[in-house]
């Protein structure tokens, strides 16, 4: 996590927001939390398609695993009634297990795919399980997106040069 | 206002200096509150919610009901564990305390949970994820549908082959996803909301039904068994002395009969009426509107039930808990550092800072930024503070009032809202909600806002980004106000 946050820190000093993207849920599963995977036009010069609807996928996938009605969620259903659910008190719910991998594999898309092309993906329990929200940066003294490094040192001094 | 420079376009290198220099002065005040006591998230929740315990607990607001609730499960159990008890352990066998106490335990810990619970309040819209949703659906509209009363917003989905109607919650800002809706008494947009129940303090909804339904099911059988055992203990006892003499000896079992006997109809049908929910997947609310009903047609049926009885319940009981959409104990970022990057940490602290400042006035001047911004969120590299947040309007409070009296009136039966034994009253109410709702809310939500006059003693946020907006495109924003201006005056 500090890894990231510093990089990401790095992409935020040397990088200013322009806009912000919002992949909506899919309900025609039902009220299973799933995403759209159609590709935003906004991002179409910014990251490949495959790429995005990946990542997607397999968020979705994470969702349906963390909602899956099978046998080890009715033991843990059955175990919790028993015990009145005070056991909830002590024991992580299955459901929040996958939240944990889900931020992380978030945290890793952002390392290695999103943040080098000026991308940011916010988890989807930070808005509700509402959107995907894809924050898209410009970079401050470069037109492309890719240049985050040579920029973040420019303006390393807290932008202090004004004029540029 | 910020002395801040960049009086020209908006350069984003002028931008930068202004944010990198703003934690030097023009911030130094509110960021000193703010760094003293960093704030959690609940003391700043927009929703009619009271919360104890730093965080850990929800409630509705209205709590009498709750109390009276406690206080009838505590005195008749202890009553019974204190007269009746000791006799028929004696007499009969000390597995009735035994079965008594566990049944207690359990009840207690059920209504604990519900009451205490998050229902699965869904968090309002955030600023951004707002005006995006406004940007699309003036697009689906058509501009030329603007106007005092544009239509309602609605989309639609099909979920299993039936069409289900997305609406769109103007206090939320949101569409609300399949099977949620908006309690007008806790002013929340709840997923699978059931129902408002006044005698826990809480809605029911997704993540505290099963809670809800396990209480009503080990309180029936709780109140059953006290009757039970009361009865045997009276009789037992006149058998020995005569009945008015038993009578006379446990005057604890004649208060213990009576409350069971009138609890005991309402509670076991409740819990009838709930067994039949579950086993066809619907919640109270779609019941009493008959959304998935034959009469609406033939080809109506529930889209979200699993087809047998047996799926159901244990989905509905014994399927993943889904945590907490709204995080009441974590911190509301201080953004120090987002300060001096772009506006994403802006639009975090300036959000906390006006959620802070809550008054009609601040609320004018987020909804004007608010208009502004959408106007010109191309031209801007960071976004205003602005909160989603609602003038609380007369129609709501009229809303729970007729709603909380007649729950209030019929003490007798313990349903929640809507009530089963109720007259049409209650049922009335819940369409009646979401129309007032949409009527209410209909202009100023349209608006977005009304256009508020920028402020001279603001807090230094809201200056600061008015500066910022104030480089924008000016001819957008002058539009923008005069149409808010004309919104405002039809509200």
């Amino acid at each position: 996590m500090a890894t990231e946050v510093h990089s990401l820190q790095e992409l935020r000093r040397s990088a200013s927001l322009a806009t912000k993207v919002f992949v909506q849920r899919d309900y025609s599963d039902g009220t299973t939390c799933q995403f759209q995977t159609k590709f935003p036009p906004e991002l179409e010069s910014r990251i490949e398609r495959q790429l995005f609807e990946e990542t997607v996928k397999t968020l979705n996938g994470f969702y349906a695993e963390a909602e899956k009605i099978g046998g080890s969620s009715y033991l843990e259903g059955c175990l919790a009634c028993a015990t009145a659910y005070f056991i909830f008190l002590c024991m992580e719910t299955h459901y929040e297990k996958v939240l944990k991998k889900i931020s992380k594999y978030i945290q890793d898309q952002n390392e290695k795919i999103y943040a080098p092309r000026g991308l940011l993906l916010t988890d989807p329990l930070e808005r509700g399980m509402r959107v995907i929200e894809i924050s898209i940066y410009e970079d401050r003294c470069s037109s492309g997106s890719s240049s985050s490094g040579s920029s973040s040192s420019s303006s390393g001094g807290g932008g202090g040069a004004g004029g540029r | 206002m910020t002395p801040g420079g960049g009086s020209g376009p908006m350069k984003d290198c002028e931008y930068s200096q202004i944010s990198t220099h703003s934690s030097s002065s023009p911030m130094e005040s509110p960021h000193k509150k703010k760094k003293s006591v960093p704030k959690r998230k609940w003391e700043v929740f927009p929703g009619r919610n009271k919360f104890f315990c730093n965080g850990r607990i929800m409630m509705a607001r209205q709590t009498g009901v709750f109390y009276l609730t406690l206080v009838l499960i505590l005195v008749t159990s202890g009553l019974f564990f204190a007269f009746d008890c000791p006799y028929l352990s004696e007499k009969i066998t000390p597995a009735i305390p035994a079965i008594g106490g566990i049944l207690f335990f359990f009840v207690m810990g059920t209504l604990l949970r519900t009451s205490f619970s998050d229902p699965g309040v869904l968090p309002r819209a955030t600023p951004d994820e707002a005006a995006d949703l406004e940007r699309q659906i003036d697009i689906a509209n058509g501009s030329s549908s603007g106007g005092y009363r544009p239509p309602p917003r609605t989309k639609e989905v099909i979920i299993n082959g039936q069409t289900v109607k997305l609406k769109y919650c103007f206090t939320c800002k949101i569409f609300r996803p399949p099977r949620a809706s908006h309690c007008s008494l806790c002013d929340n947009c709840v997923e699978r909301f059931d129902h408002h129940c006044p005698w826990v303090g809480n809605c029911v909804g997704k993540r505290n039904y099963r809670f809800f339904y396990m209480f009503i099911l080990s309180l029936s059988f709780l109140t059953v068994f006290i009757f039970a055992f009361v009865i045997t203990h009276v009789i037992l006892r006149s058998q020995q002395t005569g009945f008015l003499n038993a009578l006379k000896d446990s005057p604890a079992s004649v208060l213990e009969a009576v409350v069971c006997f009138f609890s005991v109809w309402s509670i076991v049908g409740l819990s009838g009426f709930h067994t039949y929910l579950i086993s066809s997947n619907q919640t109270t609310n779609e019941d009493i509107k008959g959304s998935w009903s034959n009469k609406r047609g033939k080809e109506n049926y529930n889209p979200y039930s699993y087809g047998n009885i047996f799926t159901n319940c244990c989905a509905a009981l014994c399927g993943p808990l889904s945590p907490s959409l709204i995080d009441r104990r974590g911190f509301i970022q201080p953004d120090t550092p987002q300060l001096a990057g772009p506006s994403n940490g802006i639009t975090m602290y300036g959000a906390t800072q006006s959620q802070s400042n809550m008054c009609d006035q601040d609320q004018c001047i987020q909804s004007t930024k608010f208009v502004l911004q959408a106007a010109a969120t191309p031209l801007l590299q960071s976004e205003p503070s602005i909160t989603s947040e609602e003038l609380p309007l007369p129609g709501k409070t009229s809303i729970s009032g007729p709603c909380a009296a007649l729950t209030l009136g019929q003490p007798t039966p313990p349903s929640s809202m809507p009530n089963l034994t109720s007259d049409s009253g209650l049922t009335d109410i819940i369409p009646l909600k979401e129309e007032h709702e949409g009527h209410q809310f209909l202009t100023p939500e349209e608006a977005p806002s009304p256009p508020g006059m920028l402020p001279s003693g603001s807090p230094i946020t809201h200056s600061h980004t008015m500066h910022v907006l104030s480089l924008a495109s000016q001819d957008s924003l002058h539009e923008d106000s005069v149409r808010g201006l004309v919104k405002l005056s039809s509200v």
